[in-house]
């Protein structure tokens, strides 16, 4: 078989397979793709769009600090809006409910339930059209190539942090429906950090609404949160007295309310700040006698956290960026005076 | 390492120690002793050195069994204890509110500019076992008297079941944070993955 029947071939197998667009991707090139209607941004913007409006059930691995988790997701996106059921299949049976009003963490392990306000979601990346610029000047954008997971085919792209105050990401995006099959967290350096992979995935008509309910009932477990409460109680917030001396470039400021937290007593000062694909929260909550607090850095996977007392306050800097980046911002809180 | 080899159960017997001070260390560390009754051990620690020495080993013998040394052992935590709480003292009556206890924490000597003299030890009885010392979280409770001052350690130096604890307090702030982070930024498979997998081995 000469080279040039077998390009007809491969043409003709996307001919039948792939939505007519993506014959322009395949004669455009990648690495001019920026701005380019197949560039990464569409990708991103497809993906984020499918795993929003789509039905689908699937077994996927976590691998975080060398150990391996395995977890089914099942999500429903009708005209009742969406619905997504979280079951960890190997360990503590944990599992997390999310709907367009609330989401419900039911942890057995501790005997506790946890519920609070959900927030609607952007089609991601929501600051892309506004601030492509400004996020390219911390994140390098792009096309990696073609790769084939769980047996469909997907297009690989890479999202490269510019200092070390944020992570990268690499995306596996399924060709035929954009669902996102693979996810790492990488390093500057491309190393992967943690990885989640679709190991089994089916895009069913219709899901029952059993399918979406919590295997476990939760009696005799301690519950935290109310959410009518909560969405009463999250009032923005426009004026505070804290200060942050030291944010990585590009960071805003995207949410400042008070509402209370689950579990714990008090409501907080709540603080978000984003560069458009990596999110920090800080809270504030006064200190009360016996309520648990964080002293120091620490971490939960690539999560990290510092905790410290200023001023009768204590003060938690959260988020899914490198421990150097919350340690930094959590020396630069100040009180104003 | 060469700390570690000296530290024999001979060693351990040498060490004065009363059998209700053993007692009660033992119980403290396995978070067993009442409020009233931890001030009063802490009292004692803070003012008898050859008792924090016994508290150091005691710590130390429990992380061997349990194969939890650290890589490098700090032979001078007593003295630095003792330094600790001498500056804490002098420095109790003034100074600037507002950046001094941040910066405290963020030392491998941590919490010592903030903490009260009693609770300073607990909080370093434990923090000997992180894991490069000083870098590791502490969970802690505000105590009951002076919130704004101490921290008071509970519960065993386990390495184990504080990662889990640490997991368990973090999953508080991820379920709020995630949903922010989840409404404009990179989402990821899943928000909440990290909540029903985290440790959930263990």
């Amino acid at each position: 078989m000469s080279e040039s029947s077998g390009m007809t071939a491969v043409t003709e197998v996307s001919r039948r397979l792939a939505p007519a667009w993506l014959l322009l991707l395949a004669i455009s090139n990648p690495s001019s793709a920026q701005s380019d209607a197949n560039g990464p941004r569409t990708w991103l913007e497809e993906m984020s769009q499918a795993m929003q409006s789509l039905n689908y059930d699937g077994t996927f691995v976590y691998l975080h600090d060398g150990k391996l988790e395995t977890m089914r997701v099942i999500h429903r996106a009708d005209q009742d809006g969406e619905r997504e059921r979280l079951i960890a299949l190997t360990g503590v049976p944990r599992e997390v409910l999310r709907d367009d009003n609330s989401v419900t963490c039911i942890l057995p392990d501790q005997k506790t339930v946890m519920v609070d306000k959900s927030l609607p979601r952007k089609p991601f990346p929501a600051s892309l059209p506004r601030n492509l610029a400004a996020l390219q000047s911390n994140y390098e954008f792009r096309m990696a190539g073609d790769d084939r997971i769980t047996g469909r085919d997907a297009k690989i792209i890479e999202i490269y942090p510019r200092d070390k105050y944020r992570y990268g990401y690499r995306l596996w995006i399924e060709k035929a429906y954009k669902i996102l099959l693979k996810f790492d967290l990488i390093d500057p350096h491309g190393k992967a950090l943690e990885q989640t992979m679709f190991t089994q995935l089916d895009l069913p008509a219709r899901i029952s609404d059993k399918a979406l309910e919590a295997g476990i009932s939760g009696e005799g477990y301690t519950w935290h949160g109310d959410v009518r409460r909560a969405s009463s109680d999250a009032t923005p917030a426009d004026r505070t007295n804290w200060q942050l001396g030291w944010l990585p470039r590009g960071f805003m400021l995207t949410h400042h309310n008070r509402h209370q937290m689950p579990v714990r007593r008090g409501s907080a000062e709540h603080m978000v700040y984003s560069d458009g694909l990596a999110t920090v929260s800080v809270y504030f909550e006064k200190l009360l006698p016996g309520k648990e607090i964080l002293q120091g850095v620490s971490n939960m996977g690539t999560v990290n956290a510092m905790g410290g007392v200023v001023d009768g306050f204590h003060a938690t800097v959260v988020g899914e960026v490198p421990a150097v980046t919350v340690e930094e911002i959590g020396k630069g809180i100040s009180l104003r005076r | 390492m060469q700390g570690l080899a000296t530290i024999s159960h001979k060693q351990w017997e040498r060490e004065i120690m009363s059998d209700k001070l053993k007692e009660q260390v033992s119980a403290f560390v396995d978070g067993e002793l009442s409020a009233a009754e931890q001030r009063l051990l802490l009292a004692n620690l803070g003012r008898d050195p050859e008792l924090k020495r016994s508290w150091r080993n005691f710590h130390l013998i429990g992380a061997a069994l349990r194969d939890q040394l650290p890589e490098c052992l700090d032979a001078h935590l007593a003295e630095r204890v003792s330094t600790a709480i001498a500056r804490d003292a002098a420095s109790a009556s003034g100074g600037s509110r507002s950046y001094r206890n941040w910066q405290g924490l963020l030392k491998p000597v941590a919490g010592f500019a903030i903490a009260a003299s009693v609770a300073v030890i607990a909080v370093l009885g434990v923090r000997h076992f992180e894991p490069g010392a000083g870098q590791g979280p502490v969970i802690a409770t505000a105590p009951v008297t002076s919130p704004e001052r101490g921290y008071v350690r509970v519960g065993s130096g386990d390495r184990e079941s504080r990662s889990t604890r640490t997991a368990d307090y973090l999953s508080r702030y991820l379920v709020s944070h995630n949903e922010y982070a989840a409404s404009s930024g990179m989402r990821g498979m899943l928000p909440y993955v990290r909540i029903v997998g985290y440790d959930s081995g263990n």
